[in-house]
């Protein structure tokens, strides 16, 4: 299969430091990718070089074989949506403001609404269970309720593609939970192509079809969950003594780690 | 959506209130002066004039000063909001990237090295002075990676600024013809102006005017962050230069008709983000509403206050407009940015 | 991102960044040669040897005279002003969050100009006002109109605490009153009134004796270490209101006493010198930018606002034909030192 997103000898970095050098990665149409690895590893950085927020320093994005560096930043708007790690928003703004901006790509100063709009945004509210919150002002809103608004306003962006940057950040499990299984139902019944990044590994073995892990800028291994997520590669990508079983539920594989407490 | 419905049907209501109070205003700044004129006489010289004392008060004083408070408020108001709106910092005014004060800058320069006195001559070179600083300000804020953002350019403007202030001072200081021309065009008035000037900065204000309505839908996806903007389509750059040409022209237009008036863009701004909340469509016109009433009325409250003479605009925004402002900013808790 | 640097002295490892302690030790090296200058240039200039032989009693009546009453109060009081102002001014970023925030924001400076302004146009004429204002004289009248106005900010922010937004915004509303009422009472004196005024307003250290220099020194003495002991909670004050109570600092008590040291010293410090143009804006931002730290650093804008100042007085003093008010040279000098800065050091924030 032809990839909807692809790095070439991608080189990123802030400053004076390079952060990713040299990673080639290939995202598949109608799937789930789960960028894992330790922290300042430079997974953030590389889905935001993927969704053109940074330009490269070397190599190049392809998004359905065009270099997104060169695309019409509108045009890109309209194939591919990117959530930053903690969005902030001004005060007062509505859930409902907030979720309008999503179709920002597809207004233009002479026609600043249309009823695509409106369909767009009931079904991106509905998706979400943001339907009744729709008037309440963001700040009124708990983490969970928020990070489903911020969702819903990519969703109402209507792209195929989805790039999240850790959208389960500040929550907790059961809201992490919830949050991904709604991106479970954006993939399963629209058919989005989603590629996050993610700290619990045991949530990304279990939602993503595929995991990318990273260290220090390199990728180490990508591939199913099963095929990453071994202990070597624990060892080797985190510094990480772990066991490696099966979900009892997903039958995902569930990574235990062992800690100097009950090291033998 | 009912909500959406409800509230916008508001926000079109109480801009038709605004517009209301406008034309309110108008009137009774034509009928209000150190020769107070009856309505019918008012009116007479607006529909029918014949050539009678009050005829010519009416059309060649009051009205010049009425378009000329209008055009400024409404300038300055939009300025305000565009800036604070690009900065989202509250404490950011019109004349934060350098236009008011490089305007003044220009103006000391005609008169301390020129021997300029005449308004006239101040327009353009106020203008000029402006443009120049700004886009001084800009290439500051712009120069080095990653493109100007809203902190760079607001210290090169806070530190351009202060150059120009200091620059002024020293010639102020040296030359007293300077000083005496400055202290007096530093307060900002609406009155005496000639007439031609208006149509001056008409052009500008208008283009200004027309850019930042453009700019509002730019600004509403940059106020979710840089981040954000992209993703969702919007060219930040472009956004960003945009916004500052439009704050320039505005401002750069009334501050070289008017002088530099201060209050306006800082504070109306907050006023009109209380009644409107952060969608910049509705924010740009509410804020260029209020900026042209209040400046139309403390333009009427200074003729009134100290008749038959005059208290300068400027001086009557501050010191009744800052302790009504105050009062809001204790009642209301004011959207923050 | 500021490098860490690692010393290791046998078993004791040591990690400490090296730039925040550098900057204000060779920022204050260069006050002393600045102050050493200017206490040696002038319309009357001495050597080292000359200087030193004044500072240890010799010296005829004549040089005693030009050290002791008129260059080294002066020098002085230009430094410690300097120093003032930059802790008032890092304070006030730090707490309002807002690098374009500076005591003009506590009521202070404006407060104190119109006081001052007021003094100076209504001393002559205006019948009775004239003498009540002549009798009260310049600093008392600048210190009165900066405390009065900075407890006005502060009261009228007061609503079941102080929020630090509303702060800043009833600040704006009170520095547009006190600039404009400046502005206006320029317009109504006469020309020479006018032109003294705005040299005040400007910031001046023309004159200046020991009797100036001794608020501000007694002012540095008592506020500096309290604003020193109160720099970690400073660094929680950063934080919204929320953490900072999750943090279990007292809030309000903390950030009262510390806008109390800002506005004392800028008080204080615009009483004897007015309120010296860009120092508590500009000083901060430069000594963060050089000492790489996330917040304006107290010592290092203490020592830079100093430095500022000195140099300022020095260039201001002997540079032109006439004397120019120090503030105009703090402007020019500073200014394009901080714009150099940005463009310099264009730091990512986001890693």
């Amino acid at each position: 299969m032809t990839p909807r997103l692809r790095a070439e000898e991608l080189r990123l970095g802030y400053g004076d430091s390079l952060v990713v050098d040299g990673l080639d990665l290939d995202v598949v149409g109608g799937t789930i990718t789960a960028v894992i690895g330790p922290n300042g590893c430079g997974k953030s950085t590389l889905l935001r070089a993927m969704g053109r927020l940074l330009a490269p320093r070397g190599g190049q994005v392809l998004l359905d074989g065009k270099r997104i560096d060169k695309m019409p930043t509108r045009e890109v708007a309209r194939l591919l949506g990117v959530l930053p790690q903690s969005p902030q928003a001004p005060e007062g703004l509505t859930v409902a403001d907030l979720v309008a901006r999503g179709r920002h790509p597809h207004q233009a100063w002479y026609r600043q609404w249309s009823s695509d709009d409106h369909a767009a945004i009931d079904e991106a509210l509905a998706m979400t269970g943001m339907t009744d919150l729709a008037d309440r002002t963001l700040d009124e809103l708990s983490g969970g309720q928020r990070q489903r608004a911020w969702i819903s306003m990519a969703l109402a962006q209507g792209t195929e593609l989805l790039l999240l940057d850790e959208p389960t950040t500040y929550l907790d499990l059961a809201h992490q939970v919830d949050v991904l299984d709604l991106v479970q139902r954006l993939h399963g019944e629209l058919g989005r192509t989603v590629v996050m990044v993610l700290h619990d590994l045991n949530l990304a073995a279990r939602y993503a079809d595929r995991l990318v892990a990273l260290r220090a800028g390199k990728m180490v291994a990508q591939g199913r969950p099963h095929e990453v997520l071994t202990e070597d590669l624990l060892r080797e990508v985190f510094d990480l003594e772990a066991k490696v079983i099966d979900d009892p539920v997903a039958g995902t594989p569930l990574v235990v780690p062992v800690g100097t407490r009950h090291r033998t | 959506m009912g909500a959406l419905a409800r509230r916008r049907r508001r926000r079109i209501v109480g801009l038709l209130v605004l517009l209301g109070l406008a034309a309110l205003a108008c009137l009774a700044s034509i009928a209000i002066g150190s020769k107070p004129i009856a309505l019918d006489a008012v009116w007479h010289g607006l529909t029918a004039p014949t050539d009678t004392e009050n005829d010519i008060i009416v059309r060649s004083l009051r009205i010049p000063r009425t378009e000329l408070a209008l055009l400024a408020g409404a300038a300055l108001g939009v300025a305000g909001a565009l800036i604070q709106g690009h900065t989202r910092n509250p404490l950011a005014d019109p004349g934060l990237l350098g236009v008011t004060s490089g305007a003044a800058f220009a103006v000391v320069v005609g008169i301390f090295a020129f021997g300029l006195t005449s308004l006239y001559g101040y327009v353009w070179l106020a203008f000029l002075g402006a443009v120049l600083t700004t886009g001084l300000v800009f290439l500051l804020g712009a120069a080095g990676r990653g493109g100007p953002t809203p902190l760079t350019l607001a210290l090169a403007g806070a530190a351009v600024s202060a150059l120009m202030v200091g620059l002024i001072s020293a010639m102020a200081v040296i030359d007293q013809q300077s000083l005496e021309a400055f202290r007096f065009w530093r307060v900002g008035a609406v009155a005496g102006r000639d007439p031609v000037i208006i149509g001056q900065v008409l052009p500008f204000l208008a283009v200004g005017l027309v850019l930042a309505l453009a700019n509002a839908p730019g600004l509403n996806a940059l106020s979710l962050g840089e981040d954000v903007a992209r993703s969702i389509g919007q060219h930040v750059l472009r956004t960003r230069v945009l916004g500052l040409v439009a704050i320039t022209l505005l401002t750069g237009g009334a501050v070289a008709a008017c002088g530099p008036i201060g209050f306006v863009g800082l504070v109306v701004p907050h006023v009109a983000r209380y009644v409107t909340g952060p969608d910049h469509r509705w924010l740009l016109p509410y804020a260029g509403l209020i900026g042209a009433v209040l400046l139309l009325v403390a333009d009427i409250i200074g003729r009134v206050i100290a008749w038959p003479g005059e208290l300068q605009v400027g001086i009557v925004l501050a010191l009744i407009g800052a302790p009504v402002f105050v009062a809001i900013v204790r009642r209301k808790r004011l959207v923050r940015l | 991102m500021t490098a860490l640097h690692g010393v290791r002295i046998g078993p004791v490892g040591l990690r400490f960044r090296l730039r925040p302690l550098v900057v204000p030790l060779v920022a204050l090296a260069l006050t002393v040669f600045a102050v050493a200058l200017s206490i040696r240039l002038g319309d009357f200039p001495m050597s080292v040897g000359d200087v030193l032989r004044v500072l240890a009693g010799a010296g005829d009546a004549t040089e005693q005279y030009i050290v002791f009453d008129l260059r080294l109060p002066r020098t002085l009081t230009g430094l410690l002003i300097g120093a003032a102002f930059g802790v008032a001014g890092a304070i006030t970023q730090a707490i309002s969050r807002n690098p374009l925030a500076s005591p003009d924001i506590l009521g202070v400076t404006p407060g104190a100009s119109a006081g001052a302004v007021g003094v100076i146009v209504l001393a002559s004429g205006f019948g009775g006002v004239a003498s009540v204002a002549g009798a009260i004289g310049l600093p008392v009248a600048a210190l009165i109109g900066g405390l009065v106005s900075a407890a006005l900010v502060y009261v009228l922010a007061w609503r079941r605490g102080v929020d630090g937004y509303r702060l800043v915004l009833v600040g704006i509303g009170v520095q547009a009153f006190m600039l404009n009422l400046t502005y206006w009472l320029l317009t109504i004196g006469d020309v020479s009134q006018a032109g003294q005024a705005l040299v005040w307003i400007t910031g001046s250290l023309d004159a200046r004796s020991w009797a100036d220099l001794v608020p501000v020194a007694v002012a540095l003495a008592v506020f500096l270490p309290l604003a020193l002991v109160g720099a970690h909670v400073l660094g929680a004050l950063q934080f919204d209101d929320d953490t900072v109570r999750n943090l279990g600092a007292r809030v309000e008590l903390s950030r009262f006493a510390l806008i109390l040291i800002a506005v004392m010293l800028a008080a204080i410090a615009t009483a004897a010198a007015g309120p010296v143009f860009f120092v508590a804006l500009a000083t901060p931002q430069i000594a963060q930018r050089l000492a790489g730290t996330a917040r304006p650093p107290l010592v290092a804008s203490a020592v830079i606002g100093a430095l500022l100042v000195s140099v300022s007085d020095l260039v201001a003093r002997t540079a032109f034909p006439i004397e120019l008010p120090v503030g105009v040279v703090t402007a020019v000098l500073g200014a394009p030192y901080l714009m150099f800065l940005i463009i310099r050091k264009r730091r990512e924030v986001r890693a």
